[in-house]
């Protein structure tokens, strides 16, 4: 049996630090470059945030919880980070935005009320209509940060998966114009093996951030995980780590495993 | 599995006690590792209720004790508040408890001490693969976190494949 020691713990932090990846995907540089998402424990693994004027999809099936996910990072933005937020609802009424989340007692009345966060439902006719309907909101708040929830019934409005993915690519180059970080919500049916609503918005975003639910047999239960598939300009984590969705919001564990 | 006494308080051990012995010794093992320091306790084989009873009764103060209990919601026990206690749905979810134990560690200041009562319980729910990774991930994160580790199980597991992988990972096991 080996005697007791620090030595090995010293000597794998120091060879953590000289391969890099560990200490590197924590270390937030470029800050002026990066948007707090305002998920306890994300920005951890992404260098310190999301890539400021990117567009970010956020990706799961049902119940994984990205529309929380979405409103607490407009919110956070909002309240702690004087960073106005435009949310972009294409299903649930602003009314219902805005409700579910008092439980975490997030009061997105009075953001809205003090023009820190605009919550919008518009018509899908043209995307065109659409792009020219986010810039002006992004304009009248002066907004930081946008959300799209669901960004799958915009792809489903394409004759074709082409337009659907030049679509995307122009609202990229349209928040890098703005300075305005997005974060694209995707729903994903279970058993896809895709991470979007066409299968090529990945490819075409900044980020992808993945949600899922893995089953535990021993537990008879669902874990709830995160997963930072893609992070342009950042040494991200690949680590698959564990969410919870707590009283006043998500929570990600970086330094937890799922077992 | 063989018995050694290298070090008088190992940094991460591995303690293998009978069934008839079980409670007391691990009162004594609370009253001379946990000197000076922070535990975190975390019970998979008794409530919080009784666990507190049982070191009061043993004259430990619990000041500096904060308790994970996998076991009381999974009795089915509604209304459960304490301040120094964090409630878990049940000993099944190795995920809940490496979460558990990594922020209560975190929270905790000073010199700390975890306790794990018990690797057989988890033993139970989880198969041989789940736990070896499991204890490994706790072993080398209270390592990183320089915390002082007891992990307990029963005399009559100290044969089996999980607890002989273990031995392999921490300083010192013994028998008690």
């Amino acid at each position: 049996m080996a005697p007791r020691s620090k030595q090995p713990a010293q000597r794998a932090k120091k060879q953590a630090s000289s391969f890099g990846a560990p200490e590197q995907a924590q270390r937030p540089k470029d800050n002026e470059k990066r948007i707090q998402t305002g998920i306890q424990g994300l920005d951890e693994l992404i260098e310190g945030g999301l890539p400021r004027g990117g567009v970010t999809l956020l990706s799961g099936h049902c119940g994984t919880g990205k529309a929380t996910f979405a409103t607490q990072f407009i919110y956070y933005g909002a309240k702690e980070k004087n960073e106005p937020g435009v949310y972009i609802t294409l299903e649930e009424e602003p009314e219902e935005v805005m409700g579910d989340v008092k439980r975490f007692g997030w009061d997105m009345e009075k953001l809205v009320k003090d023009k820190k966060i605009s919550i919008i439902k518009p018509e899908i006719t043209k995307f065109d209509t659409l792009k020219k309907t986010i810039e002006d909101e992004i304009d009248k708040i002066g907004a930081k940060r946008l959300v799209i929830n669901p960004f799958g019934l915009i792809a489903a409005y394409f004759a074709n998966v082409y337009d659907a993915r030049k679509a995307l690519a122009s609202l990229r180059r349209q928040m890098q114009k703005l300075d305005c970080t997005a974060l694209v919500v995707a729903d994903i049916k279970e058993g896809e093996q895709t991470f979007s609503f066409t299968g090529y918005e990945e490819f075409v975003v900044t980020g992808v951030i993945v949600l899922d639910l893995a089953f535990k047999k021993e537990s008879n239960s669902y874990v709830r995980t995160l997963f930072v598939r893609k992070m342009e300009k950042s040494n991200h984590s690949l680590k698959l780590v564990p969410l919870e969705i707590k009283p006043d919001g998500l929570v990600v564990y970086p330094d937890a495993e799922v077992f | 599995m063989e018995s050694t006494t290298v070090l008088d308080m190992p940094k991460i051990a591995l303690y293998t006690i009978s069934a008839e012995e079980y409670t007391r010794r691990l009162v004594d093992i609370l009253k001379r590792a946990g000197k000076g320091k922070k535990v975190i306790y975390l019970t998979t084989t008794k409530p919080y209720s009784q666990i507190s009873g049982m070191l009061h009764e043993a004259g430990i103060k619990q000041d500096n004790i904060f308790f994970i209990d996998c076991v009381s919601r999974s009795m089915g026990e509604k209304s459960l508040n304490a301040q120094n206690c964090v409630f878990l749905e049940n000993p099944r979810n190795l995920t809940a408890i490496s979460i558990a134990i990594n922020e209560s560690v975190k929270k905790l200041p000073g010199k700390k001490l975890l306790v794990m009562d018990s690797l057989s319980t988890l033993m139970l729910y989880n198969d041989h693969v789940t736990m070896g990774r499991f204890s490994n991930f706790v072993i080398n994160r209270m390592r990183a976190l320089d915390v002082d580790t007891v992990l307990s199980a029963f005399e009559a597991d100290a044969n089996s494949d999980v607890l002989k992988q273990i031995a392999g990972f921490v300083d010192e096991v013994k028998k008690k």
